[in-house]
């Protein structure tokens, strides 16, 4: 059976989603931009989501085989924020080493991992310890507060500098508020991971 | 990179040491874990690839040569990482120490 779905939340929404889907017995198939398949089974699965936009396309494909070394099952899903195109090439100025320049294909349209376990009655995190909680908080808040300054500069100068403002900079202007949105947010779930990482570790 | 540090290590860090005596791949660590602490710490899969990333990059372990047509990558710690799970059990039993002294006659 095929659902469609857009996430205003790429990250914990898809996974509250997609556990709300295997908790009435349907087990992933395939997992596209907005649509996704699914398929009903006996065995219980669960799903977590791992933001891996940063990693570079040789760490991704270690990753991948460490994965499947685990007997993961995994998807790679696309969401778009942080990445500004010349053609094929883009620039990822947050990313690690090599990866800030991603190049078409293997990093573009890969920046989420779906990860699928069967159930053992334990929740499943893909992050296990306090530690690689906030890491992978601080690299998800890194394309939101990239695009924000750009978009914030962008508009900037439009407005202020050529004073010409249109209508059509509602756009960039609400990519930007919810860019915004998002880097606050993540931002307050840093600071209380960090409270979290003071003292346990 | 050769020197032994202070700090203290983190369980996830200290768990993939010991589980590294003995040459051994991902999912012979996510066991080895399970088993060893009865299931109180389960390793999820991007705290533990992160963890022997990190652990790889400072030299305290090391992937052994690659068999063709294993697709298994094992890891062993080295003398350095070695020298580093010593310093760490010297840190936790000074801290148990410590622990059982002022808890005193209150230990069951």
């Amino acid at each position: 059976m095929r659902k469609f779905r857009l996430f205003i939340n790429p990250v914990e929404g898809r996974k509250k989603w997609l556990n709300e889907q295997a908790s009435k017995g349907l087990r992933l198939k395939h997992a596209g931009r907005f649509l996704y398949t699914f398929e009903p089974s006996a065995e219980p699965y669960e799903y977590d989501v791992q933001y891996i936009g940063y990693m570079a396309n040789w760490d991704r494909k270690e990753y991948e085989s460490f994965l499947q070394q685990l007997d993961f099952n995994y998807w790679t899903v696309s969401i778009n924020v942080g990445k500004f195109a010349f053609g094929s090439v883009r620039l990822r100025p947050y990313a690690r080493g090599v990866g800030k320049v991603a190049t078409s294909p293997g990093m573009i349209g890969q920046e989420l991992m779906i990860l699928e376990k069967r159930s053992d009655g334990k929740p499943f995190d893909v992050f296990s310890d306090e530690e690689s909680v906030l890491e992978s908080l601080q690299e998800r808040q890194k394309p939101y507060l990239y695009t924000s300054a750009l978009l914030a500069v962008f508009l900037w100068y439009i407005v202020f500098v050529l004073q010409d403002p249109t209508w059509i900079l509602i756009l960039p202007g609400l990519l930007l508020l919810y860019c915004l949105y998002f880097a606050v947010l993540l931002g307050k779930m840093i600071r209380k991971q960090r409270e979290r990482c003071a003292i346990h570790n | 990179m050769s020197k032994v540090q202070e700090a203290p290590l983190t369980e996830t860090a200290f768990l993939v040491l010991l589980a590294m005596y003995t040459p051994n791949h991902g999912y012979g660590v996510m066991q080895f874990v399970e088993e060893k602490t009865n299931g109180r710490v389960v390793f999820g899969p991007g705290t533990l690839y992160g963890a022997i990333n990190n652990l790889r990059k400072k030299g305290w372990i090391k992937p052994l040569p690659v068999e063709k047509g294993e697709r298994k990558k094992d890891y062993v710690i080295t003398e350095l990482g070695m020298a580093q799970v010593e310093q760490e059990l010297r840190r936790l039993k000074e801290i148990q120490q410590i622990a059982i002294d002022v808890l005193g006659g209150e230990q069951g």
